[in-house]
């Protein structure tokens, strides 16, 4: 029994290799699109939506923004005169925020004759002034006088579409590259942190000793290759933006605002106050996947407070799986696709089936997004979609070649067998009588009139073939082909029917290793004609398919007992043997079938083990439902 | 054949050929026979008919047979014919010459329960062959060898308890009929059938009957029919 298990197995698996190559291609095929960056656009607008999906957030209480609108610039005139920003800075500092951020870079301000009054400002030690660095061509550097931990730079990586979702928090100066700077959103968190705590401290990380880290918690690194990027420039480090969603996640007020008074000076105490432009000719509107429009300065903002608040909140910074990981997810969702296509479903029941499994895809990917995870969703839908629709489609235009297939082989058989017959037909009537005649002629004692009665004969002979052959031709449909090839005639009487059937299933191979069986058979009569052709075949079929199992099954047998009994209006149809029998209590395809039957004739089925050892096999019918038939 | 004089033959076959040379083989092994024709089913079973109760001694039938003059011939009409023949003259011995004897597997059981001669011979054999098939039915003898299942025994309980009388108790013929409540002539009749089944059948220059039967019980103990 091993062998043709372990025979199994080697078939079947020889069988994958050519079933599921196309799925290996299309797998093959979306890894190496992801590898090459082709995917990289769709999986980031992917990204984008699953985070505008997420449901809005509160107003971030941490975090005011002190926006110049076009109107205030319009009155205080660009650059902005530094006199300006000092009188705005020293309104704020009076009422005591914890940190203020200045996102103006020192090209959009304009210096007065002595270019002292804003170098002045480093006198506030809870201020960070901006500047520009990683264009090393281009850079635009704070006062020198301002202390390294008062300057951050403000350049932003914009993705090939334009959009920001990443951040870089430090970077090694491009013209002088022993010196790190850090960012202006990492200084203003920094300084804010610890106003809180003095133990927040920024420290290398753990898990990963290049990421940042404030106490606990540790901001994951994006590398090169991590989530949908491919080969980005994340020298760094950088993290996502997760941008906090809902129509207003900040407090903004304009200088004409602060400078009429029209604020409550509680908004401002203990905060990160950030001064910055919102005059959209100055700043603007870059793409995120935040739900409001945004510019660099509410980047900023949005990156503070992702910071702050995961820190202090424990609010969710977004990580990405390793590559291992990520493409395991997507082959894993095309091979499973591959077997569902290939399941004996039906094609609607998969289709369906392709559609949850879709609808699940989307659900976890979400679901991982709202606890963190970016997870790979584009791809693995690609992979999904195409196998598991393309296998199912596939796999019927299959199933139905395969049909096809069959049956015009059978029609070649069934051919091969009329070619056969007509020779035989002929080869036994007219050709016998033609040599007979030769002999004759030869031995030259035939009278003239003997030889055209002869040949007349001959004449109607072989017309009387073409008879016989269209003949033949009709009662196809009225005749089953045994499994050996051997086609009866279903218009016999059953019994006899049933007796062909046996013997003929006898002589097959199967029964072979039978040295000796010893066989009891006898079939009573059945003279009612009123079982339908299909029922007919079933009939034979069933009976055909029980010896096969003694065949198949019944190891050790020397007794075969096959009856057809007629008793009382009932015919018993029983197959008993004397060996080993089934071991498996899977019901075979056989068995259901027989089920079928005898729902359909109104009888009983039962295929049981019998003492000492044996297997028997029997379906009832009652006869006098042949008669209402 | 001691009663060769009074011997006679029925050979239904349509073709005229055919019957001028099974009629011309049979002359020549049976000099003094008489040999009826017959073309159709229908005439076929006229001509029995005509001949009650003096019946034929054997007939000769060929299975390709038209019902009446003018339609086609048909294994099936042969089969039908035999089937009312076993019937009505349920001693009658008979040999069937045809070109497709497998069509008759599926009457097997009526053949099985047949109790005159019985034999089957395709049109492929040599005449020798042939006539050898021909005496056998005029001695009672089944020959169905050709129209079995191959590998296996199909065996009737009565055949076995008369193998077990006649091999473990050494009974005769009669003493067995006596112990199985039925005819001597049953029992001849179940012997023809077994060693049909076992496949012994008479040489040419035949042996005695006594030769037979150890040829059978050697034959029987291979099969492990009995120990």
């Amino acid at each position: 029994m091993q062998r043709p298990t372990w025979n199994y197995v080697k078939a079947a698996i020889a069988n994958w290799r050519v079933w599921g190559l196309p799925g290996a291609i299309v797998i093959g095929l979306v890894v190496a699109a992801r590898l090459t960056g082709s995917l990289q656009g769709l999986e980031l607008l992917t990204f984008d939506a699953f985070l505008r999906l997420r449901p809005p957030e509160p107003e971030d209480d941490r975090v005011v923004l002190v926006g110049l609108d076009k109107s205030d610039i319009q009155k205080v005139g660009y650059p902005i005169p530094e006199q300006e920003l000092v009188r705005l800075v020293n309104t704020l500092q009076t009422y005591q925020p914890a940190v203020i951020g200045l996102h103006i870079s020192p090209n959009q301000v304009a210096e007065l004759d002595n270019a002292k009054l804003f170098a002045n400002l480093k006198q506030y030690k809870n201020l960070v002034v901006s500047e520009l660095i990683l264009s090393a061509a281009d850079q635009i550097l704070a006062p020198p006088k301002f202390p390294k931990d008062q300057v951050g730079f403000i350049d932003i990586i914009q993705d090939t579409d334009d959009s920001i979702r990443r951040l870089v928090l430090g970077a090694n100066n491009p013209s002088n590259w022993d010196e790190y700077k850090y960012s202006l959103t990492l200084r203003l968190a920094e300084k804010y942190l610890v106003s809180r705590d003095k133990n927040l401290k920024l420290q290398n990380g753990i898990r990963d000793p290049a990421a940042m880290r404030f106490g606990s918690i540790e901001l994951p690194r994006l590398l090169p290759d991590s989530g949908a990027y491919v080969r980005a420039d994340t020298a760094g480090p950088q993290i996502l933006l997760n941008p906090r969603s809902g129509k207003n996640p900040f407090r903004l007020v304009s200088l004409d605002e602060i400078q009429a008074g029209k604020f409550d000076p509680n908004w401002f105490r203990d905060r990160i106050v950030i001064i910055g432009i919102t005059a959209p000719l100055i700043r603007p509107i870059i793409p995120t996947a935040a739900t409001v429009d945004t510019n660099s300065f509410q980047i900023q903002a949005h990156a503070v407070s992702q910071i702050v608040d995961a820190v202090l909140d424990g609010r969710l910074l977004i990580d990405t799986w390793t590559n291992e990981w990520e493409y395991l997810w997507i082959v894993s969702w095309g091979i499973v696709a591959i077997i569902w296509g290939r399941s004996n479903f039906s094609p609607k029941t998969k289709l369906v089936g392709v559609g949850f499994g879709q609808a699940g895809l989307l659900g976890i990917s979400y679901m991982a997004l709202t606890i963190g995870w970016w997870i790979p969703v584009f791809p693995a839908t690609l992979v999904w979609l195409m196998n598991g629709i393309g296998y199912t489609v596939f796999h019927k235009y299959d199933w139905v070649l395969r049909s096809r297939l069959k049956e015009n082989q059978r029609l070649a058989e069934e051919r091969q067998r009329a070619i056969e017959e007509t020779f035989n037909v002929i080869h036994n009537g007219p050709l016998q009588t033609l040599s007979s005649l030769l002999r004759q002629l030869r031995d030259n004692n035939i009278a003239p009139e003997k030889l055209i009665t002869t040949l007349e004969n001959l004449n109607v002979e072989i017309r009387g073939i073409g008879e016989h052959l269209k003949q033949e031709s009709l009662t196809q449909e009225n005749s089953l082909y045994l499994g050996n090839g051997i086609k009866i005639d279903l218009n016999l009487p059953l019994h006899e029917l049933f007796y062909e059937v046996y013997s003929y299933t006898l002589d097959r191979s199967e029964f072979s290793r039978f040295e000796i069986l010893r066989i009891s058979c006898d079939f009573d009569p059945i003279e009612e004609f009123s079982l339908n052709i299909e029922q007919r075949q079933n009939l034979c079929r069933f009976l055909e398919e029980a010896l096969c199992n003694v065949g198949k099954h019944a190891e050790e047998a020397s007794h075969l007992t096959v009856l057809g009994l007629s008793d009382n209006g009932w015919y018993t149809l029983q197959v008993i043997d004397d060996g080993l029998g089934i071991r498996s209590s899977r019901e075979g395809e056989g068995t259901k079938q027989a089920r079928k039957l005898a729902l359909q004739l109104k009888g009983k089925f039962k295929r049981e083990a019998v003492a000492p050892k044996g297997t028997l096999c029997e379906l009832t019918f009652p006869l006098t439902n042949l008669l209402r038939w | 054949m001691s009663e060769s004089d009074t011997l006679k033959i029925l050979v239904v076959d349509d073709h005229e050929v055919v019957l001028g040379g099974t009629i011309d083989l049979l002359k020549r092994q049976y000099p003094n026979a008489e040999i009826l024709t017959a073309q159709t089913a229908e005439a076929a079973r006229q001509r029995l008919d005509e001949q009650q109760p003096d019946l034929p001694d054997l007939v000769v039938l060929d299975l390709s047979l038209p019902e009446t003059v003018g339609t086609t011939a048909q294994a099936e009409v042969g089969i039908r014919l035999l089937k009312a023949l076993m019937q009505e003259y349920p001693t009658l011995n008979m040999t069937v010459q045809s070109t497709h004897v497998k069509a008759l597997v599926r009457i097997k059981p009526e053949i099985d329960k047949h109790g005159g001669g019985f034999t089957v011979a395709d049109k492929s054999l040599s005449s020798k062959e042939m006539l050898n098939r021909v005496d056998w039915a005029l001695n009672g003898i089944t020959h169905t060898k050709d129209i079995r299942t191959r590998r296996t025994l199909e065996i009737k309980p009565d055949w076995l308890t008369v193998l077990k009388f006649a091999f473990y108790e050494g009974l005769q013929d009669r003493a067995i009929a006596e112990r199985m409540n039925v005819s001597e002539r049953t029992v001849r009749h179940y012997w023809t059938k077994i060693q049909d089944l076992l496949e012994v059948y008479p040489e040419e220059d035949r042996n005695d009957g006594r030769n037979i039967r150890i040829q059978t019980e050697i034959r029987a103990r291979e099969e492990g029919l009995i120990d």
